[in-house]
């Protein structure tokens, strides 16, 4: 499986969501394949509510974790 | 030192330092609750706003009729006035536009945000800018008073009890739904997460310890003027002295456990508004600050796309402007007058709705 790393750092909801939104949008066919995942990378804590609250609801996987100061948010089907 | 600007001061800080760890932790943020509504069709964060509400003015209420507040329903909190509708309005467009509240902005620069911080200079810039129209301002409002009446219950002529329990009884099945469903619990998928419940628990306390230990709930804004005065004073020293604004002493009082008079306004100086506001912020920041380094996440960062520096500005301003207006902050309305069922704050709220709603119409054009 491919990666496609995004990296979300400094901003602020709702563009955190919303920028991340637009690339699962830009990449739904090859996350849709299962042949990417895509990483978001962010250090706005409420981020990790939303963005897999959202994705979730498109029928994608999430998992978190943390990486010293920021989160990785992984999508894939 | 005068004791009654003591132990104000030593509240304040104590308080800010609960809600800026509280609040990051959290992820407490008020503008996500409101416009989430709008954004995203999302009830999942307001319903803490609500269930601190509800807390807050049981809490209130209780300790009113134990005859434990002093100031009661609270100072400077003046008569019913439609001006808050037009204050929580622009504050409401002002605070989607930005991504933060008056004190939002603070916990996040405390964390090491830069646009938090850029957020705070704009809010004071903004509220800066209030003070060149007060006068105006202030007799436009004389023709939009609606009642000599400060609360509801005062309106009705009843006591506060008549009104608040049966607002409780009524949103009590409400709460009890949440709870029984579980709504009222978030995953944890951060270091260190503070369900919302909690924070909403403990910031319910933290208004009913304001009302008990300074007379009035927690409040933000008026400093800002006052931190904008001083860099005024610095470069427009002849301006600041002839402007009346900077010379009202809006309060003076006797506090809790003081036999001292403390009084203040927005001016440059060293006040009761200092004592009451300016702990608070600080306590905020550092709360902030510490709670961010012990799950090491405190980081410097100003790497931002433009347009985000440019939305924070302008929204900061308009925050900063509206919070002058109406006057008071979403803190001092939501977590305090409301519960109080403060006319002003009911108006604040209902300006602040649509005003959210009209920036989440405003940014999702822009983010299309």
């Amino acid at each position: 499986m491919e990666t496609i790393e995004f990296d979300n750092c400094g901003q602020l909801c709702p563009s955190t969501l919303l920028t991340a939104l637009r690339e699962v949008n830009t990449y739904r066919d090859q996350l849709q394949q299962g042949s990417h995942q895509l990483v978001i990378k962010t250090d706005a804590r409420d981020a990790t509510r939303t963005i897999p609250d959202a994705v979730e609801n498109m029928g994608y996987q999430v998992e978190i974790s943390k990486q010293h100061s920021i989160y990785v948010i992984r999508i894939y089907k | 030192m005068n004791d009654g600007y003591l132990i104000v001061t030593v509240f304040g800080v104590v308080a800010g330092l609960i809600m800026g760890h509280v609040m990051f932790r959290a992820d407490y943020c008020m503008v996500a609750m409101l416009r989430d509504l709008f954004m995203f069709r999302s009830t999942v964060m307001v319903r803490f706003l609500v269930v601190q509400i509800v807390l807050s003015m049981v809490l209130l209420e209780i300790a009113h009729a134990c005859g434990a507040l002093s100031y009661y329903p609270s100072l400077l909190m003046g008569p019913a006035n439609l001006s808050s509708v037009v204050g929580g309005l622009i504050f409401g467009i002002g605070m989607v536009l930005s991504g933060n509240c008056v004190v939002g902005c603070l916990y996040k620069t405390g964390t090491g945000s830069v646009l938090g911080l850029c957020t705070v200079v704009a809010m004071i810039f903004g509220a800066l800018a209030f003070v060149e129209v007060a006068p105006m301002w202030n007799q436009l409002k004389q023709y939009w008073q609606v009642s000599q009446q400060t609360t509801l219950p005062q309106s009705f002529s009843v006591a506060s009890g008549w009104l608040v329990w049966p607002i409780f009884l009524l949103l009590l099945p409400l709460l009890w739904r949440w709870y029984q469903s579980g709504k009222l619990q978030l995953k944890e998928r951060t270091e260190g997460f503070i369900q919302p419940w909690k924070a909403a628990v403990v910031f319910s306390f933290v208004t009913l310890t304001a009302c008990f230990f300074t007379g009035m709930p927690v409040g933000i804004t008026t400093c800002y003027v006052k931190i904008g005065s001083w860099f005024e004073q610095m470069f427009f020293p002849t301006h600041v002295a002839v402007t009346a604004y900077f010379h009202n002493v809006a309060l003076n009082y006797v506090p809790v456990f003081s036999t001292e008079m403390i009084s203040g306004g927005a001016g440059p100086r060293l006040d009761a508004i200092a004592a009451l506001q300016l702990s608070v912020i600080i306590g905020i920041l550092l709360g902030a600050f510490l709670s961010a380094r012990r799950v090491g996440e405190f980081r410097l960062n100003f790497r931002a796309p433009v347009e985000q520096y440019f939305l924070v500005v302008v929204g900061g301003g308009l925050v900063g402007f509206g919070s002058r207006l109406a006057p008071g902050c979403n803190v001092w309305h939501i977590f305090g007058g409301v519960p109080l069922l403060a006319w002003n704050s009911l108006f604040f709220v209902f300006g602040l709705v649509v005003g959210t709603w009209l920036g989440s119409k405003v940014l999702l054009s822009r983010m299309r």
